[in-house]
């Protein structure tokens, strides 16, 4: 008996962390795209918040969550250009400027929220993206029901890893962007448009964190609340960093987030006397150790975070 | 011939540097426009007046004292975290984490007033103001180990630590120091000799606002006028050099978060003792942020982070009246706020191409 417990407990734990990890997922694997060109983009944060409100938006008005989803990648690609805008061509530090973009995706999203739903006392909620089960693989016990009955941007998301790895390491326009971001004067010196790549990974990691957001909102709370991210394009950013800028590593610092996600609200579902506060807080607390704990060992791009200059 | 051409050369040079004074004076006031402008953008797409509605933000302010007053009730505490943000920001770090160490300091302040509260009024909001110091100084000299030992990012840091604080505020006033009746999430009200006097009579100014720009000319002085200040900005300003020189950039981060950490804790004092007088779930939200706004508008000077934060406390109170006035979600603000940081960053960005554009027009009609 309790075997059978321990063993449910186990698969509902793992399918609810392979969940929780996939909005960072898609988050850090855009910030991967634009960090490896050489740009520091904190303003995942912000995007992952405008992709959020956009998916309900289009859902809301169409009925569609696959609009919704559209909608909000577009979104993510809009804010993101203009993060582009003023990191890439302007060259304001690109530091300030997430910080800038994280408050302007606040007050765009709260004002538009309330300027087409009013202001409600209960959010409203839309219709939202549900588990898909693969045939045959789904049916395989334990390992069907934590990996193949998830919705179908769960899906999308662990494919863009092999995929994001392929473009990075067996394409030339890999070679292109790593070498922006490592030396954007070799770059330029080889005829790759530097600001080019750099702009274009940009609006990649838009269109990444756009759905990220789009999939807290869409697949797992189907309505959309203010600050609904709550840190999580921030913990994106130092999983990029705990992934040492690699695909692989992104996917395994986001799946030890969603465990850890999983883990604290398993404690708390569970009763056991630890105010839920201090579950709530260990995600970031996790983060602190994670950014602080692969020290020494970083590889950071080199032109990480310096804007190019001919 | 000689003295005419000196005279000229003077006159030229003078001239230029009038005109990068007034840049610097332009600047922020044409991105305030454009972002009013594209603001009006907005709310026409709600359907509401912009003349009308920007009458409210900028005018409903001044209809009475209390009102006014309003202004620099907000922008006393976004003067602090403004001031902690440039106190990172000049030393070379990043403290995106104003919010957590203000948090932290409203804690402290607020445990303190809850056990001195009866004590002589001086004796309990000195160590109101003390506790709340070194309670921040320790939410920023956390990151600042980690930063300086482990090399770790202060901006995640920080910015995780904000949370962390969040939720610590959660927890104390949900079970710890929950007010005895039990019914609210928070604490009881601390003693009434902790309040912080009026200044003005009938309006919410406390000394608060006094005790910021006092702190403002303080860290002014410490930062351009001492050589503590002078180490810690060269540390910023070129780490290489200044470890060559012989100074130790270890030590210099820590001290300079931790201070950067206890600015931002005094903003918790004053909003704690000077306006909320009890510690409350989601109290004076993103006052931290606000701070880095702040100090960005300013140019990370504590004399433009005190105007910059003035305006913003204005565009806060206005958009409540212009919601109150016109029904406008006053959340409109935060997209103006956001505008004008993007619009004075990138005026200052391309400040160099605006006057050589400036000066060529000038030779042609020269």
């Amino acid at each position: 008996m309790k075997d059978i417990l321990n063993i449910t407990f186990l698969i509902a734990l793992l399918s609810a962390s392979i969940r929780l990890s996939v909005p960072i997922l898609f988050a850090a694997l855009g910030g991967m795209y634009s960090e490896r060109s050489g740009v520091v983009n904190i303003g995942l944060e912000g995007i992952m918040l405008v992709g959020a409100f956009a998916g309900v938006v289009g859902s809301y008005f169409t009925g569609s969550y696959w609009i919704g989803a559209l909608v909000a990648v577009l979104s993510g690609i809009l804010i993101a250009a203009l993060f582009a805008l003023i990191t890439v061509k302007i060259k304001i530090n690109q530091i300030v400027s997430g910080v800038a973009i994280n408050l302007l995706a606040v007050g765009l999203t709260s004002f538009f929220y309330r300027a087409l739903f009013g202001i409600t006392t209960v959010p409203i909620t839309v219709k939202a993206f549900e588990p898909v089960n693969i045939p045959v693989l789904s049916n395989i016990p334990v390992i069907g029901e934590i990996f193949f009955r998830q919705t179908i941007l769960v899906y999308v998301a662990f494919i863009l890893v092999p995929i994001s790895y392929y473009i990075f390491y067996k394409t030339s326009v890999g070679l292109s962007i790593r070498t922006v971001g490592e030396h954007p004067m070799a770059a330029d010196t080889v005829g790759i448009p530097v600001n080019k790549v750099r702009t274009i990974c940009v609006l990649v990691s838009g269109a990444l964190a756009g759905l990220g957001g789009c999939f807290l909102s869409l697949g797992q709370f189907n309505m959309f609340v203010d600050n609904m991210v709550s840190g999580r394009g921030f913990i994106a950013v130092a999983a990029v960093i705990f992934g040492k800028w690699s695909p692989k590593g992104v996917l395994m610092a986001s799946l030890i987030f969603g465990v850890a996600d999983a883990l604290q609200i398993r404690i708390q579902m569970s009763g056991i006397s630890i105010p839920y506060q201090f579950l709530l807080m260990f995600p970031y607390l996790l983060t602190v150790v994670a950014v602080t704990g692969i020290v020494g060992r970083t590889t950071s791009p080199k032109a990480l975070g310096r804007p190019y200059e001919k | 011939m000689d003295k005419t051409q000196d005279s000229f050369d003077n006159k030229a040079s003078k001239k230029v540097i009038d005109k990068s004074k007034l840049l610097t004076i332009i600047v922020p006031i044409a991105a305030v426009f454009l972002a009013l402008l594209i603001g009006s953008i907005l709310l026409l797409f709600i359907e509401v007046n912009p003349l009308e509605a920007y009458k409210y933000l900028i005018f409903g302010n001044f209809t009475n004292k209390y009102n006014i007053a309003e202004i620099f009730v907000k922008a006393t505490p976004i003067i602090l975290t403004g001031l902690s943000f440039t106190f990172a920001f000049r030393t070379g770090l990043f403290n995106i984490g104003g919010e957590g160490q203000m948090f932290a300091g409203a804690m402290a302040a607020v445990f303190v007033g809850l056990k001195t509260g009866h004590l002589n009024p001086f004796i309990t909001i000195s160590l109101s103001l003390l506790g709340a110091i070194i309670a921040g100084a320790l939410w920023g000299i956390i990151p600042g180990i980690l930063k300086g030992v482990f090399g770790s990012s202060e901006i995640i840091v920080t910015i995780m630590f904000n949370y962390v604080a969040l939720y610590l505020i959660s927890y104390l006033v949900d079970k710890p120091l929950r007010e005895s009746s039990g019914f609210y999430p928070q604490t009881d009200l601390i003693g009434k000799n902790a309040f912080l006097p009026y200044v003005v009579p009938n309006t919410r100014l406390h000394i608060g606002f006094v005790i910021a720009i006092f702190i403002s000319i303080l860290v002014y002085i410490i930062l351009w006028k001492t050589p503590f200040g002078y180490r810690l900005r060269a540390v910023g300003h070129n780490p290489d050099g200044a470890e060559y020189s012989g100074m130790n950039i270890k030590k210099s981060i820590i001290i300079s978060l931790a201070i950067s950490g206890a600015l931002a804790g005094v903003a918790g004092f004053t909003e704690i003792n000077g306006i909320h007088h009890r510690l409350l779930d989601n109290f004076s939200k993103n006052v931290g942020f606000d701070g880095i706004a702040a100090a960005l508008l300013g140019s990370a000077n504590p004399l433009g982070v005190v105007i910059s934060a003035i305006l913003l406390g204005m565009l806060q109170t206005g958009a409540n009246s212009m919601q109150r006035g016109v029904g406008v979600p006053a959340n409109i603000v935060s997209i103006i706020q956001a505008l004008i940081i993007i619009l004075v960053l990138a005026g200052n960005m391309l400040r160099p191409k605006i006057e050589l554009l400036l000066n060529r027009k000038e030779r042609v009609i020269d």
